[in-house]
C-alpha cells in the first residue's frame, strides 16, 4: 500500500469518527510537510506508533477547546482532563482499527496512547519529513500527523 | 455428483405422473360407482313399486264386491266405485314411474325386464278398461218405487260391468299378479348384481386410494430426503461461497447477474449488488465509458462458441484494471481488480452461465511494480549519476539549492490557510508554477532524469487541476510526491557536495574517470545563463525536430537580486519560443524562411527606470484564433467576453495560470504554466510585460523590472 492511500486510511478514520460519534463533519485543509521543525502539539494528543513494514507514529493531536465542544455535542457533561484524554485516545484508537482493517499483516500496530500539554513532544526518525493534515471542526484547528518511513 | 439433464427432469416429473395416473383411476371408479349406485337407486325404487302393485288386482277384487253387494242390497256405492277409480290412476302412475326407473336403472334394453314389462302392460289393459267403465258411472243407481227401491237403468249397467270385472278379476289377479311378480323377481336378480357390483368398485377404489396414499407417502419420504439434500449442498455451497476470497458470480445471456455470488464480490467491488442488476451497471462506476464498452463486446463474445476461450482472454480489457473507491470519510482509494470470466459447459455445449471471477490483486500489482521500479531506480540512478557528472559540482549544488527553495515555497503555499475552492486552487497553481521552475532548470542543465520526476508531481498537479471540485484531501498525492521530490533532491544535493569536496584532489579524480569529464567535474566557475538557455534551446528544438539558433546579448549584466528570476524566466520563455514560436521546418520552408530559426535573449539597461529582459523570436508569431479558441474552449471567456476583447487583452490570456494553445502535454509544454510563472516573477519583481507579435513573422515579449530598490519600495507600497 502506497503512503498516500495510508495517509487516505487515516484521514478517513478521522473524518468518519467526527461523521459518527461527533455527528458534525470535519474539513480537511490541504496536507503539508513539516520541514525544520516538528509539527506543532496541542493540548491532547492520541497517537500510534507503527512498526513492520513501515516505521513511524501517527497522531491525532487537539486543542481542549475543540475537545470540549466535541464532548458536548456526544451529550458529555464531564469535560475533565480523564474524559479529554478519553476522547483523544478514542480517536487513536479509530485510526489503530482501520490501520489494523486496511495494512493487514505487514503493519505492528501499537496500542493507542494519549499525551497532554502542548509542551510535549513525540517523537519520530529525524530522516522522515511528518506529514500534516489539518482538520478544520466549527472554528477550530486540529492537526493529524503521518510520520512514516 | 453430476447428473444428466434428463434424468433431473424425469425424477422431478415421475412422482406428479404416478399420482396424477392414480388419481384418474380413482376418479374413473368413483365415477363408475355413482353410475351404479344411481341405477341401483332406480332399480329398487321400481322393484318396491313393482311389490306394491302386486296387492292391487286383490284390492279392486275386493272393491268390485263391495259394490255388487252394496247393488244387491241397495247402499251407497259411490264410495268403491271412486276407490277403484283412484286406485286404478295410481296403478297407471305407478307404471310411469316403474318405466323411468327402469330407464334411469340401465334397464331400458333389458329384454328380460322388457318382456315382463310387456306381459304387465297387456295383463292390466284387458283389466283397466273394465274398470275405467265402472268409474264412469255417475248419479244413483237407484230408482224408489211403493215396492221398495230397485235398480234404475244406471244400477243394472253398473251391476253388469260390476259383475264383468269380477269375472276378469281372477284373471287379472293371476296375470297382472304374475307379471308383477316376474317383474319385481327380474329388478331383485338387478338389484343383487348391481349391488356386488357396487361393491366390487368399492374395494377396487379402496384399495386404489390405499395405494395412491402409500405412494403419495413414499413420494413425500423421497421428496424431504431430496430436500434435505438439497438444503445440505444450499449450505456446502454457501459455505465455499462465503469463504472463496475471489469475487464469484454468474451472467446469463442478458448478462444479468445471478443471484447468488460469493460474500467476498461485494467486498472486492465496495458495493451491495443489487437484485436484477447487469454486468454493465456493476462495472460502470469502476472503469470509464470505453472500457465499459470494450469489455460489454468482449463478454458477449464468449456467448459465441466459435470463440476460443482461452484465446480472447488474451484480450480480455478487464484482466487487469484500476479502479478508485470513495472513502468513508472522503477521498478516494486506489485498487486493482483482476476480472477473468469461464463459460459454463453443458452436455449439449454452451451453458446458460458465464462465470465471472473478480480478484483483488492490488497487492500483486504493488509488488510487481515494485520489482519494476527497484529495477527502473537502479536504471535511473545510473542515469542520473551519468547526468550528475556532466554538470559542474557547483553547478549542481546551485540547481539543488533553488529546487529545494523552491519545493519549500510550494509546502509553504500548502501550509497557508484557506480552504474554499478557490483559495485551493490558487495554491494549486502557485506550486504548479514553483515546480515547473524546477523543471525548467533540471532540463536546462540536461537531467532529464530530475526533470521526469518533476514531471511526475506535475502530472498530479494537472490531473487536480482538470477536476471539477477539489477538497483538502486530493492535495495528499500532491504532498506526498513533494516529500518523495525533496527526499531526492536531498539525495542529488548529497551528490554534489561529496562531487565538490573531491575537487581538490582532482590528481585522484582523473585517475579513476575519463579526462573530458575530470575537466567538467573540476569546473568551479558558475554556469552562465547563457550556458542554460543554450542547453534549453537545444534540447527543446531536439525534442521538437526543430533547428535554432540561440544569440544571447548582456545577460552578463544581469544585476545580482534579478539573476535567478532573470535566469528562470529566460528559460521559461526561451523554451516557449522554440516550442510555440518557432514553426515545424516545412512551414518554414513554405513560408520562405531560413532552415534555422533565431531565438534572441537580451538583457539591458531601461535608462534610469530599470532594465529590459526581452525574448524574441522570428517565427509564426502569436495565433491570436488559436489564443481565443482555447480560451473559449477551456471556458476562460464567454463568447459576449470574447466579442469585446481587443488583441491585447486576448495575447493577455496567454499568462493566465493553466492557459495553453497546445494540443499534447509533453515535457516541453502544454501545462500552461511556463507564462503564469513568468508573469507571477515578473509581478513580484514589480515588473511589467509588453508583448510585439506580426503574424508569421516575429513575436517579442519585453520584461520592464524596476530598478532592484525600486522594487522593493513597489513591494512595500503594494
Amino acid at each position: 500500500m502506497s503512503l498516500q492511500n495510508e495517509i487516505g486510511t487515516f484521514v478517513s478514520a478521522v473524518l468518519n469518527y467526527f461523521d459518527t460519534a461527533v455527528q458534525q463533519a470535519a474539513v480537511v485543509g490541504t496536507p503539508y510537510l513539516a520541514l525544520g521543525k516538528p509539527p506543532e502539539i496541542f493540548d491532547y494528543t492520541g497517537m500510534i506508533r507503527i512498526s513492520g513494514k513501515k516505521k513511524g507514529v501517527v497522531y491525532f493531536t487537539a486543542p481542549k477547546g475543540m475537545l470540549s465542544v466535541m464532548l458536548m455535542r456526544m451529550q458529555e457533561t464531564d469535560m475533565s482532563d480523564t474524559n479529554l484524554r478519553d476522547l483523544v485516545g478514542e480517536v487513536a484508537n479509530t485510526l489503530s482499527g482501520n490501520a489494523r482493517k486496511d495494512f493487514g499483516r505487514n503493519f505492528i500496530i501499537s496500542t493507542p496512547s494519549v499525551v497532554a500539554g502542548s509542551s510535549s513532544t513525540i517523537g519520530y526518525s529525524p530522516d522522515t519529513r511528518p506529514i500534516v493534515v489539518p482538520i478544520d471542526w466549527r472554528t477550530y484547528h486540529a492537526n493529524l500527523v503521518v510520520c512514516l518511513n | 455428483m453430476k447428473r444428466r439433464r434428463g434424468d433431473f427432469d424425469l425424477a422431478q416429473l415421475l412422482p406428479v405422473a404416478v399420482a396424477t395416473s392414480f388419481a384418474a383411476v380413482l376418479t374413473l371408479l368413483l365415477t363408475f360407482g355413482i353410475q351404479r349406485a344411481s341405477q341401483l337407486q332406480s332399480a329398487s325404487s321400481a322393484l318396491q313399486l313393482a311389490s306394491e302393485l302386486r296387492s292391487l288386482p286383490q284390492y279392486f277384487g275386493t272393491e268390485l264386491t263391495l259394490i255388487q253387494r252394496g247393488l244387491e242390497a241397495r247402499t251407497f256405492v259411490a264410495e268403491p266405485i271412486t276407490d277403484i277409480a283412484t286406485a286404478r290412476e295410481g296403478f297407471d302412475k305407478a307404471l310411469v314411474r316403474i318405466d323411468a326407473d327402469l330407464v334411469a336403472a340401465g334397464l331400458g334394453g333389458s329384454a328380460d325386464i322388457q318382456r315382463v314389462r310387456g306381459a304387465l302392460d297387456a295383463a292390466w289393459q284387458r283389466f283397466s278398461p273394465l274398470l275405467v267403465a265402472i268409474g264412469r258411472h255417475k248419479g244413483s243407481p237407484y230408482a224408489d218405487t211403493l215396492a221398495g227401491s230397485r235398480l234404475n237403468a244406471t244400477g243394472r249397467a253398473l251391476k253388469a260391468d260390476v259383475d264383468e270385472g269380477l269375472a276378469a278379476q281372477a284373471a287379472a289377479t293371476r296375470d297382472v299378479g304374475g307379471a308383477l311378480k316376474d317383474l319385481a323377481g327380474g329388478l331383485q336378480d338387478t338389484v343383487g348384481s348391481r349391488g356386488r357390483s357396487l361393491r366390487t368398485f368399492l374395494v377396487i377404489g379402496a384399495a386404489v386410494a390405499g395405494l395412491l396414499l402409500a405412494l403419495m407417502l413414499y413420494f413425500s419420504l423421497r421428496s424431504r430426503r431430496a430436500s434435505a439434500d438439497a438444503r445440505r449442498a444450499e449450505r456446502q455451497v454457501a459455505d465455499i461461497l462465503g469463504t472463496v476470497r475471489e469475487g464469484l458470480f454468474l451472467l446469463d445471456r442478458n448478462l444479468a447477474l445471478g443471484a447468488v455470488y460469493s460474500a467476498s464480490l461485494t467486498r472486492i467491488l465496495h458495493s451491495e449488488i443489487v437484485r436484477d442488476s447487469s454486468f454493465e451497471d456493476l462495472l460502470r462506476p469502476l472503469v470509464p465509458a470505453k472500457t465499459l464498452a470494450t469489455a460489454m463486446k468482449f463478454v458477449n463474445l464468449l456467448w459465441k462458441e466459435k470463440v476460443h476461450e482461452d484465446l480472447i482472454d488474451t484480450v480480455n480489457p478487464l484482466n487487469q484494471i484500476e479502479v478508485q473507491f470513495s472513502r468513508a470519510g472522503g477521498g478516494a482509494e486506489s485498487r486493482h481488480l483482476s476480472f477473468a470470466f469461464k463459460r459454463v459447459k453443458s452436455a449439449g455445449g454452451l451453458g446458460e452461465h458465464l462465470l465471472g471471477i473478480v480478484t483483488d490483486v492490488t497487492d500483486r500489482v504493488q509488488i510487481s511494480r515494485e520489482l519494476e521500479q527497484s529495477k527502473a531506480e537502479n536504471q535511473a540512478q545510473l542515469d542520473l549519476v551519468m547526468q550528475l557528472l556532466q554538470v559542474p559540482a557547483a553547478q549542481l549544488q546551485s540547481f539543488v539549492r533553488d529546487a529545494d527553495m523552491a519545493l519549500r515555497k510550494s509546502n509553504a503555499i500548502l501550509k497557508q490557510p484557506g480552504r474554499e475552492e478557490s483559495e485551493l486552487r490558487t495554491k494549486l497553481n502557485g506550486v504548479f508554477r514553483e515546480v515547473h521552475t524546477v523543471k525548467g532548470e533540471a532540463s536546462a542543465l540536461a537531467l532529464g532524469s530530475i526533470a521526469a520526476r518533476v514531471h511526475q508531481l506535475e502530472e498530479s498537479l494537472v490531473a487536480l487541476r482538470d477536476r471539477a471540485h477539489v477538497d483538502g484531501n486530493d492535495f495528499i498525492p500532491i504532498v506526498v510526491r513533494l516529500d518523495e521530490l525533496m527526499s531526492y533532491l536531498g539525495g542529488i544535493g548529497q551528490f554534489a557536495d561529496r562531487l565538490s569536496e573531491v575537487q581538490p584532489k582532482g590528481d585522484t579524480m582523473k585517475s579513476v574517470v575519463p579526462p573530458l569529464l575530470a575537466k567538467q567535474l573540476l569546473t568551479t566557475d558558475d554556469p552562465s545563463l547563457e550556458q542554460l538557455l543554450t542547453q534549453v534551446v537545444r534540447e527543446a528544438a531536439s525534442a521538437q525536430a526543430k533547428r535554432v539558433a540561440l544569440a544571447c546579448r548582456g545577460l552578463d549584466l544581469i544585476p545580482a537580486p534579478y539573476r535567478k528570476a532573470a535566469k528562470d524566466i529566460a528559460i521559461h520563455m526561451a523554451r516557449n519560443a522554440v516550442v510555440h514560436g518557432i514553426e515545424a521546418p516545412d512551414a518554414r520552408q513554405a513560408a520562405s524562411k531560413p532552415d534555422t530559426a533565431s531565438v534572441r535573449v537580451s538583457f539591458e539597461a531601461n535608462g534610469t527606470d530599470g532594465y529590459v529582459l526581452t525574448v524574441e523570436d522570428d517565427g509564426q508569431g502569436l495565433p491570436f484564433e488559436r489564443i481565443l479558441d482555447a480560451a473559449l474552449r477551456k471556458g476562460l471567456l464567454s463568447p459576449s467576453d470574447a466579442a469585446r476583447m481587443d488583441r491585447s487583452a486576448v495575447y493577455g490570456l496567454i499568462f493566465r495560470a493553466g492557459f495553453s494553445t497546445a494540443e499534447q502535454v509533453t515535457e516541453h509544454a502544454g501545462r500552461g504554466v511556463g507564462l503564469d510563472a513568468v508573469s507571477q516573477a515578473v509581478r513580484e519583481l514589480g515588473g511589467s510585460i509588453g508583448i510585439a507579435t506580426a503574424d508569421g513573422k516575429f513575436t517579442r515579449f519585453r520584461m520592464k523590472l524596476p530598478q532592484p530598490g525600486d522594487k522593493i519600495a513597489a513591494t512595500h507600497a503594494a
